[in-house]
């Protein structure tokens, strides 16, 4: 597995990538926003370049298609992939998204009711798609619930969603760079709603914990990707998520709680 | 005698009892944390890390008087 390298800012090292394509890559996978840094990565860039090499594409969308719309025909991506509970729907259950050439040509990874079409002892013809790859009896609540949740989303204005989200980006970064001893991580040009941050001489998670206390809703650690707190030789961030139901009072409160964690634990 | 852990746990619980606000708990742990003396160099190392919280949080343990200690 070869990795593409994170400059600085958080942006993907575009010139390494170029390097790395070669008759040996079998597929890209990339996220299209990192759940980290909050970049966005330039997914419509990365697929073209892959395809120049014959290069099969998948993007994680997890973190983007509750904050843009995305169009998987626009992008050419090969695979597209985003879990329910990032789009407000239920846990557990989630889309791949796959051109049917692909698609066709993989065979089913788990065996089960629905998922063949005639079985002998000679031969075992698979269903068609996409139950080839339904297995046995589905998630029938889930699949209800997580339609229900892209329904909601399809009927949001997402061009408003992502320009009201990227203004609290802003006013977020502004009213948390006031703070001494801040240090943000992932300062792309291109960014989602996300602030990954430290405060010098504290722990993410202390800062974490009174926030917690004072109300404020934060994710602190890793963030499930150790490799890249590696690259940055942290421990973890304080990361601030925002989407289009969170105000600027909020984000107030945020800073305001991140002062007085600062107080508290300094 | 030792005391027991019923009455070690009375005596935390009657001591923070004179805080009404959490954060006046919390500052108090946190002023007592601060005055006990740093844990030794020896133990600053990898097999004493917490792996949740990385190296930034190590813990050694002792066993006195039947009791562990961290």
């Amino acid at each position: 597995m070869k990795v593409i390298p994170v400059l600085d800012n958080g942006q993907l090292d575009m010139d390494v990538y170029a390097q790395l394509l070669n008759e040996k890559v079998k597929i890209v996978a990339v996220n299209h926003i990192s759940n980290a840094l909050g970049t966005i990565n330039p997914v419509e860039k990365i697929i073209g370049m892959a395809h120049e090499h014959g290069i099969p594409v998948l993007i994680d969308g997890a973190q983007a298609t509750p904050h843009m719309e995305v169009d998987v025909q626009a992008l050419d991506a090969d695979f597209y992939v985003f879990s329910g509970h990032k789009v407000f729907g239920p846990t557990g259950i989630g889309i791949l998204y796959g051109k049917e050439k692909w698609l066709n040509a993989m065979p089913p990874y788990q065996g089960g009711g629905e998922m063949i079409s005639r079985v002998s002892f000679e031969k075992t013809t698979y269903n068609e798609l996409p139950f080839k790859f339904e297995a046995g009896t589905p998630d029938i609540a889930g699949v209800i619930g997580l339609g229900a949740a892209i329904e909601y989303l399809q009927g949001l204005d997402m061009e408003a969603v992502r320009e009201y989200e990227h203004q609290l980006l802003i006013y977020a970064t502004e009213q948390l760079s006031t703070i001494e001893g801040i240090r943000f991580i992932g300062t792309a040009s291109e960014k989602a709603s996300v602030v990954s941050f430290l405060i010098e001489g504290l722990h993410p998670y202390d800062v974490g914990a009174i926030l917690d206390k004072l109300g404020i809703a934060v994710r602190t650690g890793h963030h499930c990707a150790q490799p890249l707190m590696d690259r940055f030789g942290i421990p973890g961030t304080v990361r601030a998520s925002m989407a289009f139901y969170n105000t600027f009072e909020e984000i107030d409160a945020l800073v305001n709680g991140v002062k007085k964690a600062i107080d508290l634990l300094k | 005698m030792k005391p027991g852990i019923d009455a070690i746990q009375d005596e935390i619980i009657e001591e923070f009892s004179m805080f009404d606000e959490w954060m006046e708990k919390y500052e108090y742990i946190i002023d007592m944390g601060k005055s006990l003396p740093a844990i030794a160099a020896e133990y600053k190392d990898e097999d004493h890390e917490n792996q949740r919280l990385s190296e930034q949080s190590v813990a050694t343990c002792s066993i006195e008087w039947g009791s562990g200690r961290f």
